[in-house]
């Protein structure tokens, strides 16, 4: 596998509330190789604080890649995927839908709101393994997003 | 003809009388002639047929003995007048007249009225008609009109009621005959009434038999005021004396009734399937979240155990132990949100006291813990209500508070009420972080929490808002953030048994 070189780690925004759910992806993403850097924020409202550089996160970087839950305290995941989409400085972000449920409903309202991708997470846990792990590669390395490096 | 008594007689004088009693014997009327006293002094077939005597009985008989005995003492009064003001007319306007035969019966007649004067004396000739079969056809129709089982009304093209049956004056609340030469549009709600006559003129101009207003509800007003929904057929009527409109009119006040009645349970079966729906799909992610967290943990402990690296295993057990209670929870938590939606309420005056005294005693350990301080009306009111659910509705709304206020320097639960019109308003108040009014739909939501750090499921304003939705009553909350927050509970104060 010839992987182009990175320039610069890839940077990963997690938004979960789930304790337990962010240390599953967190631990699995630092499992494979590539250098990233991995920031999380536990609800709709701070990723969008994060995004924006509001308050404590003033002069932060734009990650390369969202993770979103949808089931959020506050503001839940689709509010904050419409926010994102609308936005002129945080459209071109890949958002990658990240979450428990299947419902048809909620994949045809994420795609209706240009998510990049939907995830769902799977119970077995060498198969919620592989796809974060796979999606990292994806998403990480092969995907030549608008502002790759 | 033999006028008077002491006529010349001569051929060409018999000749013209010839004459006259032919003419007298084809009129189909019967005909009559009294002189000044009241005594018949000529009659033709048709009159004799009429009341059933022969021509020598009538010659000479006071006209009274045609006349019914009710009015017959009344009769050579009317007769005088008439000799003093002698215009051709009907006879008893508006009256139904009725004539006596010589077997007593009485016959429907109308009469028309003459006066001939000759140089024998003023005569007054009547010319009768026995109306029998008209007024048998009348009451045939009059029948007809009462038998039917919608209100019937005739309209004239003045607008004007000339006829209504029985069924229309029961409907609308009017006694017998009352709505006789009314305007139609006193049955007409106020709203409604300026239009009509314009509208009556349009039907009557192009007169078809149609359903009124077709695609309107329309409303009918009785004489008390109140409306009823009705359905109305339009007829026109052509009659000789003219234009008429026959409206017949249905109160559909009972379909009405079913049909809102209908409608209802039709919302609420909709309402209650997309309830059903709204609870599966968040038991079905709720229920899968602690799952995914314990399929991989138990996969990293597998990974670990092989690589030997017992560092974080600790930590995995205990994350696993915490997926596994909370799955628990959110099944016991369900289990109550079921329940709940099946339950029947038993109604009794609660003092509101009483069960916030039961609450907090039962609350008094986190109290302690927190140091918060209650404060409550002294007068907290009785109110209808199940004693159980209200007791849970405050356990659940004085737990959210302590729970909130935890942070607070001083933290504070007031709990005090309000006497609305129609119902008693109950407030827990605290000083804790308050919610942003963008989340205050959110959070009645089941498994809906704002602030994932607090312990508890999200279940606690669902079963409050279910418990009150039960008792016809309402829960909101009043609240900014960082300026506390109020829970209001609304109980109607006649019970709403809607739930049960």
């Amino acid at each position: 596998m010839i992987v182009e070189e990175v320039t610069r780690p890839r940077r990963f925004l997690l938004v979960e509330d789930d304790d337990d759910h962010a240390e599953i992806v967190i631990r699995t993403l630092k499992k494979e190789k590539s250098e990233k850097r991995i920031d999380r924020v536990l609800d709709g409202v701070e990723a969008l604080q994060y995004l924006r550089g509001d308050g404590s996160f003033r002069g932060i970087a734009l990650p390369d890649v969202i993770l979103l839950d949808l089931k959020l305290p506050k503001m839940d995941g689709h509010e904050v995927l419409a926010k994102i989409k609308t936005d002129e400085k945080l459209l071109l972000i890949p958002v990658i839908v990240l979450t428990t449920s299947d419902a048809e409903v909620d994949r045809v309202r994420a795609y209706r709101l240009h998510a990049n991708s939907y995830l769902v997470k799977p119970l077995d846990a060498e198969q919620f393994n592989k796809m974060v792990q796979d999606m990292s590669l994806y998403w990480g390395i092969w995907n030549r997003s608008p502002q790759s490096a | 003809m033999h006028v008077g008594p002491a006529s010349p007689v001569d051929s060409g004088h018999l000749e013209k009388e010839a004459k006259l009693r032919t003419v007298i014997e084809s009129v189909p009327n019967g005909i009559i002639m009294v002189d000044e006293t009241g005594k018949i002094t000529l009659c033709n077939t048709e009159a004799e047929r009429m009341f059933g005597y022969e021509r020598d009985e009538l010659l000479g008989m006071p006209v009274e003995t045609l006349v019914p005995s009710q009015v017959r003492t009344k009769h050579p009064t009317y007769r005088e007048s008439f000799l003093h003001d002698p215009s051709k007319r009907q006879m008893g306007a508006g009256r139904d007249l009725t004539g006596l035969r010589k077997d007593g019966a009485e016959i429907p007649v109308e009469i028309g009225l003459n006066h001939i004067k000759t140089n024998e004396g003023s005569f007054v000739v009547a010319s009768i008609v026995d109306i029998t079969e008209r007024k048998k056809q009348e009451e045939k129709f009059r029948t007809i009109v009462e038998s039917v089982p919608n209100g019937i009304i005739m309209v004239d093209t003045g607008g004007s009621i000339t006829l209504s049956n029985s069924e229309a004056e029961k409907m609308f609340g009017y006694s017998r005959g009352e709505l006789l030469g009314k305007k139609v549009e006193m049955l007409i709600p106020m709203r409604y009434q300026g239009n009509h006559p314009i509208e009556r003129d349009r039907f009557i101009h192009h007169p078809q038999k149609r359903q009124m207003g077709a695609g309107r509800d329309l409303s009918g007003l009785k004489k008390d005021g109140t409306e009823i929904p009705v359905e109305i057929g339009l007829n026109p009527i052509e009659t000789p004396e003219g234009r008429y409109i026959l409206a017949s009119i249905l109160d559909i006040s009972e379909r009405k009734s079913i049909d809102d009645k209908l409608h209802q349970a039709y919302e609420e079966v909709q309402q209650k399937n997309r309830e059903m729906e709204q609870f599966v799909y968040t038991v079905s992610h709720d229920l899968k979240a602690p799952l995914v967290t314990s399929m991989s943990f138990i996969g990293f402990l597998k990974e670990d155990i092989r690589a030997n690296d017992f560092s974080t295993v600790s930590d995995s057990l205990q994350r696993l132990e915490k997926a596994h209670r909370r799955m628990q929870e959110l099944i016991n938590d369900l289990l109550q949100v079921s329940r709940i939606g099946r339950m029947e309420l038993h109604y009794e005056k609660v003092p509101t006291k009483e069960i916030l005294d039961e609450v907090l005693e039962n609350a008094a350990e986190r109290i302690q813990a927190t140091k918060a301080q209650f404060d409550w009306a002294t007068d907290l009111p009785v109110i209808w209500a199940d004693r159980k659910r209200l007791a849970q509705v405050l356990e659940n709304l004085v737990g959210n508070a302590l729970k909130y206020t935890s942070d607070a320097t001083d933290p504070l639960v007031h709990v005090f009420w309000n006497d609305a019109p129609t119902e008693i308003q109950l407030c827990v108040k605290d000083n804790g972080p308050g919610i942003d009014p963008q989340y205050h739909a959110k959070i009645f939501g089941l498994f809906q929490r704002l602030d994932s750090s607090k312990e508890g499921t999200g279940v606690g304003l669902t079963i409050v808002s279910r418990i009150m939705q039960l008792h016809g009553g309402r829960v909101w909350v009043n609240s900014e953030s960082g300026q506390g927050a109020e829970f209001w509970l609304a109980f109607p104060k006649v019970p709403n048994r809607k739930g049960l």
